[in-house]
């Protein structure tokens, strides 16, 4: 048996190309004689268009056309509510260009494409807009209140949905309850800020009458089938490429943002090739965004501690549009309870319509602020009945053998019952405890105080539904000529090494080295059938998948090995990139089993010489292919997950502040998490890492703010901070793999976990470090040094000094 | 179309600079960000460009007995870098605090001071330093101190036919150290909350015989806070972070906007102030200067 490296750490087949600069974005895609758009982006968070007057724009030099959604043909509709659910009341989605009303500060309005970038963005100023400017509401809370003025005008109380699932009894648990703790907590909005920005590239091939598209997109096949659609052409005519994408954090799986519609309907209408990149700026107003939620979360407890049952309301802001129905608002709702039992739920939420730019998931997708609702309710609790914040919860994790554990009742994103697959929360629990060193927390809060600051412990446990279905696929053939194995799925990457952890599940099968594998994602000329890359699914959907399918392949290769060999088939081995008698050095390699399983005519090369007509090994009965045979080695295969698996993790943190300056200083971060077997604890890692970066950013440094008239106040990376390499902790990440039982290979996804816990741990810790001062609670993310300087006293106390 | 001036001499510059409006370039480092704002949110407007960073004669730092001599294309980096008196350690903190790296590189103590944010971080420390600010046009040479060259919310004195051709700081008393605190909502490439400088001379016997300290980023024009500096003369520099009042802060009018609270401003001067201090006279004595 080869050597297995399911489990280590193999170095990155993607890294030489892209840390050498030598990776391919949409923007390096230089086609002959491309045409260029830019946008004319609305100025108003809600007007009424008056008059466009585009001619100014149409005379000026260089300019090829100029769009509005008068010239757009049918184009001009509603753009597709991607994930349609009852509870949406008034689901309302926008048209690729304004037609008479805008919603938000950057909705397109108008294009223009021209022989380059400048003079198309020239042009795009020579265009006359008049607005009607509206009264707005933009505030979360302001929208949602009586007599807001309404984004849109036929939706009442600007309520895009309403929700509310129960499991088991909430009212009968808060009756019998000895304790209710009740707190709201808020969760700000922030934004993904890809590296590349999204981009669109688009040619029309009048001959073939082909639509080739290159989209930095994480769902390239759903975009495919989406423009088929709209355009009205054979989806066999529409190929498109996400080739490398520059992070996509679910920013990019929204589909149609209006210029992906509008790029490839010029390039059709011009017969042209036209491309678009998207500025800072327009990824600021123009790409989703996501956070704001408002909860009150009350828990019925027992004098001890256990909790039987919660309730949640929360509001969720869903910006001027709901594309993607309420999958945030969602995962937010059935991920409320974390690791713990509590079997009576009731949760209720509102998507609130504001006029801002549209919100779709973004790493974490309501997860973070769930963590942040539960956690800090919990710390509550745990503070309520003079209770041990570890205590508390140790009283109420899901049990080991508990597992499955089901929240009947609970509807989980993929339409099915919330079901816990396994975990080992109150181990997770300790292995943080005495990673951070519980046990000398006084002594480290002494010697914070001895230099006039103040040490907190913080602590976040989360959960994580991961692995969403329906499914993807997998297929796996073996080169005759190189004997390379080339895999192929449909869904996309965006830098996170899904090539290598594929290779290396194909490799284990076939008894190759990872780095012979290659591995072809994101292009739907390559592999047509899938659904893209999100909700932490690709290593368990994809992964999976390949799996099946390189098992597959390895039979095959090991029943056609026997053939060849004159072996029993038990006997054969696959290792080195051949095929083996156990304990003899007698072998074919794969690239001769690939060419020998595919009858041959030609010998164009010595291999092929023996899979052709005269050679002798060809002799046997019945055609040269058997009826109900292939030619090669080449396997489909497919995983539908039968519900989500669930990660889950620790996060603890000791968390020092500046009662003066009211900074906040992380001393020591701990994050223990389990996704379930790893396939590469590299990658894991660098998954992990760089979700905390982004929960970083939500604990303590972004907020995406507008003012009064949904004028964005910090749409560019001056006042819109994230953390950087300097504000980053080093983090002592401590693995734990519990295998899921739903797939094969007992894996859990984690392209998010790192992100979600990270505002509840550090915030916790910054509440801890300052009770002493009487600082009282923080419940809102994330934490700036004002909002600490105000819990401390601050104007008055400012004035008092 | 705009027109793209770059000259190799002083003499040239100024003549293209009387005969027309036009945007002077250094570092580019704060006019590019801002054209590009604009440009995002649909002013397509350009000026000629007045391009000075050929000129090879603003590129000198000179040290004299009496005085100091920066160049007006003399960048952070270069400021990082330079030997300089102790009582440079400020200027010298705040170029490490500028930007980035490339930031760094690129941008100019000039520039700095002519775009005359509230947040420059190199203007309380010329105000420390006592700074002039030497300007020329075909007219001739004058100069001015760095309180009267800049007059308000990214206003200076520096006439449409001028240029900044360098930065005079007079040689500070023996002994005098010098130090810069930034408080910003991240470590680097952040725009200042508040920031101090001080400038401080004690003699053998720790008593302080010059002070200067400046805050920026807490009122339209950063501000020597004159009222603290006399109540430190005399006292010992041990002593300093104590003799610290409110008071001594009125010159302040810190504002609220998206970074932070008028308030939290307030507070934050007074403590980096005080911080300041503590790292001053904790410091054992270092090179004479
Ligand atoms: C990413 C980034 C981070 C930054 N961080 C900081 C920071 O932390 N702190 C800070 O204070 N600043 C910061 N800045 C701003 C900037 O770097 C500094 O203000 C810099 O010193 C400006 O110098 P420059 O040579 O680049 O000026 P330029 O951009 O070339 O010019 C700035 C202004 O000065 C005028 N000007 C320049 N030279 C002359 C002259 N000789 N005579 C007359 N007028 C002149 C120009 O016309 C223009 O109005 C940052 C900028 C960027 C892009």
């Amino acid at each position: 048996m080869a050597t297995r490296t399911f489990g280590e750490p193999v170095q990155r087949n993607i890294d030489d190309r892209l840390l050498t600069g030598q990776g391919h974005y949409i923007d390096d895609i230089d086609l002959p004689s491309v045409a260029h758009a830019a946008f004319l982006r609305s100025p108003f968070a809600r007007a009424k268009i008056t008059s466009i007057d585009v001619s100014a724009a149409r005379a000026h030099p260089g300019v090829l056309g100029v769009f509005t959604c008068d010239n757009i043909g049918h184009i001009d509709q509603d753009l597709p509510l991607l994930i349609p659910h009852p509870c949406l009341v008034g689901p309302r989605t926008q048209r690729p260009l304004a037609r008479g009303d805008v919603y938000y500060v950057g909705q397109t309005v108008a294009m223009v494409v021209a022989v380059d970038r400048y003079t198309a963005e020239d042009a795009v100023r020579l265009i006359e807009v008049d607005y009607d400017p509206l009264p707005v509401s933009v505030e979360l809370e302001d929208a949602a209140a009586d007599g807001a003025n309404l984004v849109h005008e036929d939706v009442a109380g600007n309520v895009a949905a309403h929700f509310v699932q129960n499991s088991g009894d909430a009212a009968a648990a808060f009756a019998r309850a000895d304790h209710v703790t009740k707190i709201t907590v808020r969760v700000e909005r922030s934004t993904a800020a890809p590296m590349e920005g999204r981009a669109v590239c688009a040619r029309w091939d009048r001959i073939t009458e082909q639509l080739m598209v290159w989209d930095s997109t994480q769902a390239p096949i759903s975009v495919r089938g989406g423009l088929a659609s709209l355009f009205d052409i054979d989806e066999d005519r529409v190929r498109v490429v996400a080739p490398d994408v520059g992070g996509g954090f679910g920013q990019k799986v929204l589909f149609f943002y209006p210029e992906e519609v509008l790029v490839p309907m010029a390039a059709i209408q011009l017969d042209r090739p036209v491309k678009w990149i998207e500025d800072r700026t327009e990824n600021f107003i123009g790409s989703t965004q996501e956070r704001t939620q408002v909860h009150t979360i009350e828990l019925a407890a027992t004098k001890d501690g256990e909790v039987l049952g919660l309730r949640d309301f929360f509001l969720h802001d869903t910006g001027s549009f709901i594309p993607y129905g309420i999958a945030i608002a969602q995962v937010a709702s059935t991920s409320i309870a974390g690791p713990y039992r509590i079997p009576n739920i009731e949760v209720e939420f509102k998507a609130i319509y504001t006029p801002t730019v549209p919100v779709t998931p973004y790493r974490g997708c309501g997860r973070p602020q769930a963590c942040f609702a539960i956690e800090r309710a919990m710390d509550k609790l745990a503070e309520e009945l003079g209770l041990d914040r570890f205590e508390v919860r140790r009283r109420n994790f899901i049990a080991p053998d508990q597992f499955p554990w089901k929240r009947e009742g609970l509807l989980f994103a993929d339409g099915l019952a919330v079901c816990y697959d396994s975990g080992e929360y109150d181990t997770a629990l300790s292995k943080a405890a005495e990673a951070i060193g519980l046990d000398r927390l006084d002594e480290m809060k002494a010697d914070a105080r001895a230099r006039g600051k103040y040490l907190g412990l913080g602590l976040g446990f989360y959960v994580e539904g991961t692995g969403l279905g329906p499914y993807e696929g997998g297929h796996v053939r073996i080169h005759p000529i190189t004997g390379k194995i080339y895999v192929n799925t449909g869904l996309s990457t965006q830098g996170q090494g899904h090539d290598t952890v594929f290779a290396q599940i194909a490799a284990d099968q076939l008894g190759v080295d990872p780095s012979d594998v290659i591995v072809v994602e994101g292009d739907t000329g390559a592999f047509d059938w899938g659904v893209a890359t999100f909700a932490s699914r690709a290593a368990v959907v994809s992964g999976n998948a390949i799996h099946k399918a390189a098992s597959k392949a390895r039979e095959m290769v090991i029943e056609a090995a026997a053939n060849m060999l004159e072996a029993a088939p038990g006997d054969i081995e696959l290792a080195e990139g051949k095929a083996r008698i156990s304990g003899s050095d007698r072998a074919v390699t794969l690239a001769e089993v690939a060419t020998a399983t595919n009858p041959l005519r030609y010998a164009f090369n010595k291999a092929a010489q023996s899979a052709t007509q005269f050679a002798p090994a060809s002799k046997h009965d019945g055609p040269p292919l058997a009826d109900g045979k292939a030619p090669g080695i080449e396997v489909t295969d497919y995983y539908s997950p039968p519900y989500s698996t669930w990660a889950y993790g620790c996060h603890a943190a000791l968390v020092e502040v500046d009662p003066a300056l009211c900074t906040v200083d992380i001393r020591q971060y701990v994050c223990v998490h389990d996704c379930g077997n790893m396939i590469n604890p590299m990658i894991v890692e660098g998954q992990v890492i760089g979700g905390m970066a982004q929960g970083l950013g939500g604990a303590l440094y972004e907020k995406v703010q507008y003012d009064q008239d949904g004028n964005p106040r910090n749409a560019g990376f001056m006042d819109f901070l994230m953390p950087y390499a300097t504000e980053m902790p080093k983090v002592d990440i401590v693995h734990m793999e519990t295998p899921s039982p739903l797939n094969p290979l007992g894996i859990k996804g984690v392209g998010e976990a790192g992100t979600i816990a990270v505002p509840a741990t550090i915030i916790s810790g910054i509440e801890d470090a300052l009770k002493p001062l009487g600082a009282g609670h923080f419940h809102e993310a994330p934490v700036f040094p004002h909002m600490i300087f105000e819990k401390l006293g601050g104007a008055d106390q400012a004035k008092a000094s | 179309m705009a027109a793209y001036f770059r000259p190799t001499t002083l003499e040239e510059a100024l003549a293209v600079r009387a005969a027309q409006p036009v945007t002077v370039l250094a570092g580019g480092t704060d006019v590019y960000p801002i054209r590009a704002n604009k440009v995002g949110w649909g002013d397509m407007h350009r000026d000629d460009v007045l391009d000075i960073s050929a000129i090879a004669e603003l590129k000198e730092i000179e040290q004299t007995a009496d005085r100091l001599r920066f160049g007006a294309l003399t960048t952070w980096s270069q400021m990082r870098r330079a030997d300089l008196p102790e009582a440079f350690a400020g200027y010298q903190a705040a170029s490490r605090d500028v930007g980035g790296v490339q930031v760094q590189n690129r941008g100019t103590l000039v520039g700095n001071i002519c775009t005359a944010s509230p947040a420059g971080d190199g203007i309380p420390c010329l105000l420390s330093l006592d700074a002039e600010i030497e300007l020329a046009s075909a007219r001739g040479r004058r100069t001015v101190p760095i309180q009267d060259f800049i007059t308000g919310y990214r206003q200076t004195v520096c006439g449409h036919d001028e240029l900044v051709t360098a930065i005079l700081i007079p040689r500070p008393p023996a002994g005098a150290v010098g130090d810069f605190l930034k408080l910003g909502a991240r470590r680097y490439l952040v725009i200042s909350i508040a920031m101090v400088a001080a400038v401080i001379a004690a003699d053998d016997t720790g008593v302080i015989h010059h002070a200067s300290v400046a805050v920026g980023a807490c009122s339209e024009v950063a501000k020597r806070l004159h009222d603290l500096e006399a109540a430190l003369l005399g006292q010992p520099l041990a002593s300093a972070p104590d003799l610290i009042e409110h008071a001594h802060f009125a010159a302040l009018k810190p504002i609220g906007d998206l970074r932070a609270s008028g308030h939290y401003r307030d507070s934050a001067a007074r403590d980096l102030v005080r911080d300041l201090f503590v790292r001053l006279s904790a410091e054992p004595k270092r090179r004479a200067a």
